[in-house]
């Protein structure tokens, strides 16, 4: 009897716990957990490592800076630039007229990059009269990107869709749904598998991901001569980040100078422990990178931190979360940066050209800058298209 | 004697009221928000749509119909998305070296050995089976990991896809394989002396064992199921998207087990429908499918399904403890 009561109280309380779970989602995002950067008493995550206008580096940007775009376009075509699909007063005129319906597939939501994607499409798409009818994020998940990309292929008012695939083998069915149901496809860094231009999408626009991995490969390099490279790797399946991954390794590998230690995460959120684990294994670590900044790359921070060590940590991605880092001479010495406000007004000048029958460019590209606390006053308004904030601009007063 | 006779049909009767008003209630509210639905999208009651609702079902549906089995003998399993997804990519991995049969049998192996292995460690160590679950959703997931070596496995095989993922007439074949299940699952459970088994088992283990009841076999078999489901519903994915992934089906779980729940199972066992864990799958169905139709994303829906877990259970009956689970 009493054995039967327990069961049923513990029972009871993974129902408490599973029904709580499932409010919060019956999803699995990545979470977004914590990590490095969370500013100290005196504002300072305390891993200052001199004085220098990058925390002690003075990278010479104009040799890491690659020239032009690393990457190609899925079928290796060369990139068109973002003025090609420019619309004349009369495209933009008739665009305006006919008021067109959009909606937006993301990968996910929650960081810098989506929302700045997002901004850049709600306010092109705004100055068009285009209407932003639906913005989805299916949690980095194949099935819940392909079922709402389904359900939008439905939807008999929407003229065009913006996306980026989850994975580009799995969605493609999907995507096909949404080309049989007539609509206008722009993708974001990558096309779904078997597509072709122009008959299936109109475009797509990407960033120069390979090349940023380059830059933080090749700020690496200026900043460590030699020895053993913690290096952090996604091991869940993503084209963009496998480009990064490759870019960065492709420097150091090919240098002959450097002892690459991999260490693989699936939870981008929990981070920490891994790099923990990382640097316990390799005391003799000069330096580590990681593919984006917010939460791996921040993480890894912290946990350089903890270690009591200061090594240099070179990543991806310009957001605030890598300014302040930078700003305040962390362990981030600099960064490889997207430019997703950029490549958000480019996709909807595609998707207007295309919505309009005219003719678009099957892969335009945007270069990928190099973003170190020597010019970051100066590229962080350039990318991210607002003023640093008092948390960055307080470092350098 | 005679008055408890009449005692135990009246409460049968009771029981069985109790239940047909809790589906009912889960086919009322699946109306009513197909007919909102219906009166602000125009695009919602359409064949394409209603096809693709059932479509975006049927997965955790089948993962569903073996849950049922394990809730209902008071046990749970939150390792099936784990499972699934090694199932999935084992079977991709055979089906491009070898072929589709081996593959098929492959996936089918894998989750009905971690369904096994889950039930005989429950069972034989008298671990709780939410611990062993965990476990082995931990175990699978990073096996699908080094499995996959960290790449999305990529299926194209016709033979392959024309059973798992293809379509007959207008009908996807992976609405076909969930109600053909489904009704396999929902007969066994509701006519068959192994059915009557797993509800005496989670009703009362005690009382199930003194009238002769192997109650650790039926605890077994019904998580043996539980993997065999999830290895199907990894051959149903791939035949879906065309690949496996060992990052797919992630928190798959929670939603199967709110849809179980939803469906007028408890949580305590002894008591739940196949019908019911339908029916809760579809409303939540509806309700994404609909708020995607509407422009809402994905927050919105996270937030109402959690909504409607709760109203779900607290619009049940409390049972003869005055729990609603």
């Amino acid at each position: 009897m009493t054995k039967q009561t327990n069961r049923r109280a513990f029972l009871r309380g993974i129902g408490a716990a599973g029904l709580g779970i499932g409010l919060a989602g019956c999803s699995g995002d990545g979470g977004s957990g914590s990590g490095g950067g969370t500013a100290t008493a005196d504002g300072s995550t305390g891993t200052s490592s001199g004085d220098g206008e990058s925390g002690g580096v003075q990278f010479d940007l104009d040799a890491i800076d690659p020239e032009g775009l690393v990457g190609q376009g899925p079928y290796g075509e060369e990139a068109a630039a973002p003025e090609s699909v420019a619309l004349s007063d009369s495209e933009a005129s008739n665009v305006q007229s006919e008021g067109f319906n959009v909606e937006i597939v993301f990968h996910y939501k929650g960081d810098t990059w989506v929302r700045l994607q997002r901004e850049a499409i709600k306010k092109r798409a705004s100055d068009l009269g285009m209407n932003i009818t639906g913005i989805h994020y299916p949690d980095f998940s194949a099935q819940k990107q392909s079922n709402i990309l389904e359900t939008v292929a439905q939807k008999d008012n929407v003229d065009g869709v913006f996306s980026i695939p989850v994975d580009t083998a799995a969605t493609t069915d999907a995507y096909q749904a949404v080309l049989d149901a007539g609509k206008e496809l722009v993708f974001m860094d990558n096309v779904a598998e078997g597509f072709q231009h122009p008959s299936d999408y109109a475009g797509l626009v990407a960033a120069d991901n390979r090349g940023m991995g380059t830059i933080g490969g090749r700020m690496m390099t200026e900043l460590v001569d030699s020895g053993k490279i913690i290096f952090l790797e996604f091991d869940v399946p993503f084209y963009v980040v496998d480009e990064r991954e490759t870019g960065a390794k492709q420097v150091l590998q090919e240098s002959g100078n450097y002892e690459v230690e991999t260490y693989g995460f699936t939870d981008p959120g929990k981070v920490l422990q891994v790099a923990q684990d990382a640097l316990t294994s390799n005391p003799d670590a000069a330096g580590l990178w990681a593919p984006w900044v917010d939460a791996p790359g921040a993480q890894a921070i912290q946990a350089i931190r903890q270690a009591g060590t200061d090594i240099p940590v070179t990543s991806c991605d310009l957001g605030e979360r890598s300014a302040v880092l930078m700003a305040e001479r962390s362990a981030l010495k600099g960064v490889g940066s997207q430019q997703p406000y950029a490549q958000g007004l480019t996709e909807v000048d595609v998707m207007a050209k295309a919505l309009l029958g005219k003719e678009t460019p099957p892969y335009i590209g945007l270069p990928s800058p190099p973003v170190a606390r020597q010019n970051l006053l100066e590229m962080y308004p350039e990318v991210l298209k607002e003023e640093p904030p008092e948390t960055v601009t307080k470092h350098f007063k | 004697m005679a008055t408890t006779s009449t005692s135990d049909l009246g409460k049968l009767i009771t029981d069985r009221l109790g239940r047909f008003s809790e589906l009912a209630l889960l086919v009322g509210a699946i109306v009513l928000l197909s007919g909102i639905f219906t009166a602000t999208s125009s695009a919602f009651f359409s064949i394409g749509n209603l096809v693709n609702i059932i479509r975006q079902t049927a997965i955790v549906i089948v993962l569903g119909l073996g849950m049922t089995y394990v809730i209902i003998s008071a046990e749970i399993d939150v390792s099936i998305g784990g499972v699934m997804a090694l199932s999935a990519v084992s079977a991709g991995l055979v089906i491009n070296a070898v072929g589709p049969f081996a593959g098929a049998v492959v996936g089918l192996l894998v989750g009905l050995c971690f369904g096994l292995a889950n039930g005989l460690v429950t069972i034989r160590f008298g671990i709780p089976s939410f611990i062993v679950t965990i476990g082995t959703l931990g175990i699978a997931r990073g096996a699908a990991f080094i499995v996959s070596q960290q790449r999305p496995i990529i299926v194209r095989n016709a033979a392959f896809e024309s059973v798992f993922g293809g379509t007959i007439g207008p009908v996807p074949v992976l609405i076909l394989w969930a109600l053909g299940l489904a009704i396999v699952a929902g007969i066994a459970l509701w006519r068959t002396r192994f059915g009557r088994h797993v509800y005496a088992t989670g009703d009362s283990e005690q009382a199930a064992r003194y009238s002769g009841i192997n109650t650790g076999r039926v605890k077994i078999m019904t998580l043996a199921l539980a993997g065999l489901a999830a290895g199907i519903a990894g051959l149903l994915f791939i035949g879906r998207l065309g690949a496996a992934r060992a990052d797919m089906a992630s928190g798959i779980e929670l939603a199967v087990i709110a849809a179980v729940i939803i469906g007028g199972t408890s949580l305590f066992g002894g008591r739940g429908s196949i019908v019911g864990t339908i029916l809760g799958a579809l409303l939540i169905s509806v309700i994404d499918n609909g708020l995607t139709l509407l422009g809402f994303g994905s927050s919105w829906q996270q937030l109402i399904r959690g909504l409607v877990i709760i109203a779900a259970v607290a619009l049940r009956d409390r049972d003869e403890e005055g729990s609603f689970l």
